[in-house]
Formats: structure tokens, C-alpha cells, sequence
């Protein structure tokens, strides 16, 4: 055996020792591990306690993949305002207008054209679908609980407004959807003052 | 200046291990069998949380603990109610002065619900007190998480891997524990919760 391919196994025999403790299969002193001074992973995993050694060590490791790979999973375009804090509308909503005196209810109708044909204008794509799902769902009562929905919803609303490509063929859509966003801003801002 | 001393001699206790000599990764009495207890907390929303919790002692290193806290908002937002479940996984002979936590919150406000399920490491120490208090000491802990969130809301779905920091410090004296905590949670429109705990234990 040539000196390259020695320290190919050797290195080989690392990789297979690691992968096995790893999964908690075999501890340090049971593998015959060439010797290694940088192999510190190795020994984090043998030092760790009890309970994380074995196969619970692995199905954590899993676990954690898992929600990692899982936080990505939305179908809501960033920011929404999904914190379980009290809700405000955006400032970008507010800025110049005064809140307006009148209902939420008040403007049921013009939510259901910015959800219909106003936003079926805009054409196909993953904001427009939010933006239609979140304004219909803007039709609501006037309760506290009503008004949270609202004020989250819009934050959808205004998210997938802001992320839709900035063409000028769909200026004038986007200007009145986005005037029903900041008319709805305008009544949840009167009834927080 | 006056309040500096307290507030540098209160860190420097914290700060230095060596003279703390026992594990304490919870705020809680130390009696055999478990607890229950009561909280009441200031928000960053400006509003006061009223909570409960209990545990219990399942094995030497496993505990079960269960909270549950609940905030009212006012006229414009529903109140927020919260309940978490979870464990506490910790020797007081293990090498390092920690322990595991693993939880599944589920949180409510008006439509919005939030499931969130941290995993943290809960470090702390205990310190006895000498003297006549026989029985007494100081806890103080920390335990920083992370988890996996999806917030729900009529039909749109959010998830993320949030941070989030608790803590306490606190006297035990006997079956009961009385201290301060707090929360931080800087990946959620950075909302804290500062507030007084007191536990007894059976």
C-alpha cells in the first residue's frame, strides 16, 4: 500500500468514526480511532451528558434540521405583524392622513373591489393571491378582536403590495388597493387614539 | 451613585462562579415533590400579564413544568392568553452548571394563534445561605432559547426561528420561593415582561 492510499483509509476511518458518533452509535472508546489531537467534535459529542448521547442525540439533531427547515415554510410575504403583541398599522400607511371617523364596516365595499377586479388587474402571482385573500378577509365587524384581524391583515396586504414589481402599467391599481390599505389604516388609528 | 453599588454588587455575585456553588437551573422551591406559583409582570406593551405555574418532579433530572400567563390590552386588542408545557432535563452533579429545556407553547390572541416550541439551556446558580436560615438561599438563572414558531392567522401562516431569553433571580426560604423574572424576546417586536414570581412547594 502506497503512503497515499494509507492515509486515504486512515482518513476514511475518521470520517466513518464521526459519522457513528454521531449518531450516537459507538463512544470514543470503542472505535478504534487513529489518533487525531484536533479531534475536539469527537470528544464534545463523548463528553456531552447521558441523556444526549445515543440515539436521542441524533433524533435532536434531526429535530433541530427539522424546525430549521421549517422555519422556512410561509405563505405570507415579510413583515407581517403575526407577533402576539399588540398590533399597529404601518407608519408607511399613516404618514400625512388624518384617522378617519367612520366604521371598518364602512368600507366594506371598498374592500371587496380592491379584492376583486382592482387586484385581478394586477394579474397572477403569489402577492396578488394574498393580497385578494387578506383584503376579502378585511370584511369584518367592528369588535376588538375584529379590529386585531384588521390591522394584521393589512400588514399582509401592504407587504405583497410593497414586494409586486414596480411596472407602470399597474401604478393605477396598486395606488388604489393602496388607498383602500391606508383608508383602513386610517379608521384602526381613530379607534386606537 | 448610590444606586450603582447595589446594581454592581448584585453583578458581581452573578458574575463570579466560583463562589456559587450549586446547580440551580430553576426558580422554583426546592421540595421534593413539585410547585405552584404566581406571577404578575409589566409588559413592553405597557400592560400587566397575570400568570400561574406548576411542576413536577418526575425524576432526579426530569422535571415537568407547566405556565400559563394572560394580558388584557384594552378596547382596540383582544387579550392574549398563553399556556406552555415542557421539561426540564438537569443533574445537580453534572459537570457544567446547566440544563436542557424542551416546551410547546400555544399562544391566542383574537384570531392570531401562535405555536411556538423552544429549546433552551437554563444555567444557574444556587447559594446558600449560612446561619440560622438553615434551608435558605439564593437563585439565580438564565435560559436562552431558540424555537420553531408558526403563527396562523385566517389561513395565512408564518414560521420562524425565534430567539427569546428568560431569567429569574429569587430567595428560597423553605417551601417558598419569592424573586423577580423576566423575559426578552427580541425576535418578537422585541416585547419584554419584567415582573415578581412567588412559588410554594409540596
Amino acid at each position: 500500500m502506497s503512503s497515499n492510499q494509507s492515509s486515504q483509509v486512515i482518513q476514511n476511518q475518521n470520517l466513518d468514526a464521526r459519522f457513528f458518533a454521531s449518531l450516537g452509535v459507538g463512544r470514543g472508546q470503542e472505535w478504534e480511532i487513529p489518533e487525531d489531537s484536533m479531534n475536539r467534535w469527537l470528544g464534545f459529542v463523548c463528553r456531552a451528558p447521558a441523556f444526549l448521547r445515543g440515539p436521542r442525540g441524533a433524533v435532536l439533531s434531526v429535530g433541530l434540521l427539522a424546525l430549521g427547515a421549517g422555519a422556512c415554510d410561509s405563505n405570507v410575504t415579510a413583515p407581517v405583524q403575526f407577533d402576539p403583541v399588540r398590533c399597529t398599522p404601518a407608519a408607511s400607511l399613516l404618514v400625512g392622513i388624518n384617522p378617519q371617523p367612520f366604521a371598518l364596516s364602512d368600507l366594506h365595499a371598498a374592500f371587496l373591489q380592491a379584492a376583486g377586479p382592482i387586484a385581478g388587474a394586477l394579474g397572477s402571482s403569489e402577492q396578488v393571491d394574498q393580497i385578494k385573500q387578506a383584503m376579502a378577509e378585511l370584511v369584518l365587524p367592528d369588535d376588538a378582536k375584529a379590529k386585531d384581524t384588521a390591522c394584521r391583515l393589512l400588514s399582509v396586504a401592504t407587504s405583497a403590495l410593497a414586494a409586486l414589481p414596480d411596472n407602470p402599467e399597474t401604478l393605477p391599481d396598486r395606488d388604489s388597493i393602496r388607498i383602500v390599505l391606508i383608508l383602513a389604516a386610517g379608521v384602526l388609528a381613530a379607534g386606537a387614539r | 451613585m448610590t444606586i450603582s453599588r447595589p446594581l454592581l454588587a448584585l453583578a458581581a455575585a452573578l458574575l463570579i462562579p466560583q463562589t456559587l456553588p450549586a446547580q440551580a437551573c430553576l426558580a422554583a422551591p426546592r421540595t421534593a415533590t413539585g410547585w405552584i406559583g404566581a406571577r404578575v409582570a409589566r409588559t413592553s406593551d405597557h400592560e400587566n400579564l397575570f400568570g400561574a405555574d406548576a411542576g413536577g418532579r418526575i425524576t432526579g433530572a426530569v422535571t415537568v413544568r407547566a405556565q400559563g400567563d394572560r394580558m388584557a390590552f384594552g378596547d382596540q386588542t383582544p387579550t392574549r392568553y398563553r399556556g406552555l408545557i415542557g421539561v426540564v432535563v438537569g443533574r445537580r452533579f453534572w459537570s457544567a452548571p446547566v440544563c436542557f429545556t424542551a416546551s410547546a407553547m400555544l399562544t391566542k390572541l383574537g384570531d392570531l394563534s401562535v405555536v411556538t416550541l423552544p429549546i433552551g439551556i437554563a444555567a444557574g446558580w444556587e447559594v446558600p445561605f449560612q446561619g440560622k436560615a438553615g434551608g435558605s438561599s439564593w437563585t439565580s438563572y438564565v435560559e436562552p432559547r431558540v424555537a420553531y414558531r408558526r403563527a396562523t392567522l385566517k389561513g395565512f401562516h408564518d414560521t420562524s426561528a425565534p430567539f427569546s431569553m428568560v431569567g429569574g433571580s429569587g430567595f428560597n426560604l423553605g417551601r417558598v420561593y419569592a424573586g423577580a423574572d423576566a423575559e426578552w424576546s427580541p425576535s418578537e417586536s422585541h416585547s419584554w415582561a419584567v415582573g415578581l414570581r412567588a412559588a410554594v412547594g409540596f
